[in-house]
């Protein structure tokens, strides 16, 4: 079972989640409830035509953006993209900072 | 529809493409918008190529931030009076070139941040074909001294250094965001920011508000 989460962390996660769907909406211009029906076991990379090494460059510099975040390419492996969870996880690691 | 006749004295709009690869994302919508100002305001627009983008020939790896500044000024001065200029994205960089036009801009972003993309783009395409990838900072840094070239695009040190150094954007007469929650910006336009997708396609309904947003803001 899942750690229980404090209301302020978990509505930080929930707002993450938000950002980061509005992120790939615009990137990869599917429409919202496509984007909307995504979980966390929704592949990204490789699954979605839409998403290249390109748009992967975009993301992140959307994500440094919408966080106000540094992201350092060194810190992003292939894994980050696999699905939409990895991604998720990385990005509420990110903004907690 | 016939355009509406505009007056050879008439205010005259420069729009300014962003740079690189968004140029090319973005040239469609900025056509239209060019279009929707003369057939629906009377407004006459131009958008130059800047050398070594888009349709200009001239080879990319030669020039300069400095000339990128020089043909806009050249251009605009063969379409006396240019009196606004819509400068889109890093194309804000570029608006100090004309500094009798008032200037208007939308989700403008610092050179420095779309050179950071670029090195990023190098860096996509270098870890799909497994090698590990150097520091952002450190790509740029190297291009400040020697020519380098980024996701396609051949720049000469000096094109680098001085996109870096000129990265620091004043504020504009007018700013446009699509982004709800931008502090800096005047106003919010709804539509897609086109500039992030590989198939921009058409947003019909934001290439409207743009040229009404921006004929409102010339007639004020």
């Amino acid at each position: 079972m899942a750690s229980v989460a404090t209301p302020v962390s978990s509505l930080t996660e929930t707002e993450t989640d938000k950002v980061l769907r509005a992120i790939l909406r615009d990137i990869l211009g599917l429409e919202q409830d496509r984007i909307d029906a995504f979980d966390r076991d929704t592949e990204l990379f490789g699954a979605l035509p839409e998403l290249d090494s390109m748009a992967v460059a975009g993301l992140l510099t959307e994500m440094e953006d919408r966080f106000d975040i540094v992201i350092e390419d060194e810190d992003v492996d292939g894994e980050v993209f696999e699905n939409y969870g990895n991604l998720l996880d990385f990005s509420v690691q990110k903004v907690a900072g | 529809m016939q355009p509406a006749q505009a007056a050879d004295s008439a205010p005259k709009l420069c729009l300014i493409p962003p740079l690189f690869a968004e140029a090319n994302r973005m040239r469609r919508l900025l056509v239209s918008v060019m279009r929707h100002l003369a057939m629906a305001h009377g407004i006459a627009s131009i958008m130059p190529d800047l050398p070594g983008t888009l349709d200009s020939e001239a080879p990319l790896s030669e020039t300069t931030f400095t000339d990128w500044q020089q043909a806009l000024s050249v251009a605009c001065e063969q379409h006396d009076p240019i009196s606004h200029s819509a400068a889109f994205r890093a194309g804000a960089v570029l608006d100090s070139a004309l500094p009798h036009a008032k200037n208007w801009r939308l989700s403008p972003i610092p050179a420095a941040k779309q050179l950071r993309l670029l090195a990023r783009t190098e860096n996509a395409a270098l870890r799909e074909s497994g090698v590990s990838v150097p520091a952002l900072t450190e790509i740029l840094e190297t291009a400040r001294k020697d020519s380098v070239m980024l996701a396609g695009y051949a720049l000469s040190a000096d094109m680098v250094t001085e996109l870096m150094d000129h990265s620091d954007l004043t504020k504009a007469d007018r700013t446009i965001s699509l982004a709800e929650d931008d502090d800096e910006a005047d106003a919010v336009l709804h539509g897609p920011p086109l500039w992030l997708r590989a198939e921009p396609g058409e947003a019909v309904e934001l290439t409207v508000a743009i040229a009404d947003d921006i004929a409102r803001w010339m007639a004020g």
